[in-house]
């Protein structure tokens, strides 16, 4: 299947959309998986500002290559900016109020909610 | 160049590392839109990702205190599962591509308008206000929360840059 796609992408040099499409799918599954994987909170949200920029990738390719003169992707793309920097803010702010009442931010010694 | 940078912001042994790597993996999806001919969102994307959220997430390292030499278990059990999820998923993500590749061919990448940023800026004005007002409301209610979690009893906390620039 990789064969296949190293193929078409050399038989035509100009960039195709799934070339976008296939980096934005490798960029989620390395979010995801360092979602499932760290220990640490701000690493975990790292990861999740990495799926959030898969998710932009996507947007700004889909909308340039089908219908560039809307400028939708751009404007979406703007609003998810907006909203990781907020997200980013929010979850550094718990993350920091954790530390104070645990004096650690590692996810696994974090059990509270666990009886 | 992107994959690289992305894996070792999930590999990286320590976590300022992984912090810069994070740094890079965001100035080449800024690469990326430039060669999507999105310069206004590369711009926004270089001050707002790297210039803001880079640095607050340095400063959250500061301030919880890593070690600087810290390496040891830094994941969890979970990770031979966690790859087994990823890599399916990419798989089935990588099956869909295949199959729809040829409906990805609409056009190439040279038929890509340059559109202005006062286009831009007209059109997040006139037919976006409303979201726009509602992501300012969002901004406002983000800074306010964020404060007032960090906020100690004696001393305030870090407070949160809130990155507008819109």
């Amino acid at each position: 299947m990789s064969l296949g796609l190293f193929k078409i992408f050399i038989s035509n040099f100009d960039i195709k959309l799934w070339y976008f499409i296939l980096v934005s799918a490798i960029l989620f599954c390395i979010g995801i998986f360092g979602v499932l994987t760290r220990r640490n909170l701000v690493q975990i949200l790292m990861s999740v500002e990495l799926i959030l920029n898969a998710a932009m990738i996507n947007f700004v390719a889909f909308s340039a290559y089908q219908k560039p003169e809307s400028q939708l992707g751009t404007v979406f793309a703007i609003f998810i900016i907006i909203v990781a920097a907020c997200e980013v803010g929010i979850g550094l702010a718990v993350i920091l109020s954790v530390y104070r009442s645990k004096s650690t931010t590692d996810v696994s010694k974090i059990n509270i909610l666990k009886w | 160049m992107l994959v690289f940078s992305a894996l070792m912001v999930v590999f990286a042994k320590h976590i300022i590392h992984s912090a810069l790597w994070l740094a890079l993996t965001l100035l080449c999806v800024a690469t990326y839109f430039i060669l999507l001919k999105a310069e206004y969102l590369a711009v926004v994307q270089l001050m707002v990702y790297i210039g803001a959220v880079v640095v607050l997430i340095l400063f959250a390292l500061m301030l919880t205190r890593m070690r600087i030499g810290e390496t040891t278990n830094i994941v969890n059990s979970q990770v031979w599962a966690a790859g087994i999820v990823s890599v399916l998923l990419f798989w089935a993500l990588g099956i869909i591509i295949y199959m729809t590749r040829k409906g990805f061919t609409w056009s190439s990448s040279d038929k890509i308008p340059v559109l202005s940023v006062k286009n831009l800026g007209s059109l997040l004005f006139s037919k976006y206000v409303l979201p726009f007002e509602i992501v300012s409301l969002l901004i406002l209610g983000a800074l306010i929360g964020s404060v007032v979690l960090a906020m100690k009893e004696k001393e305030a906390g870090h407070d949160q840059p809130k990155e507008e620039g819109k």
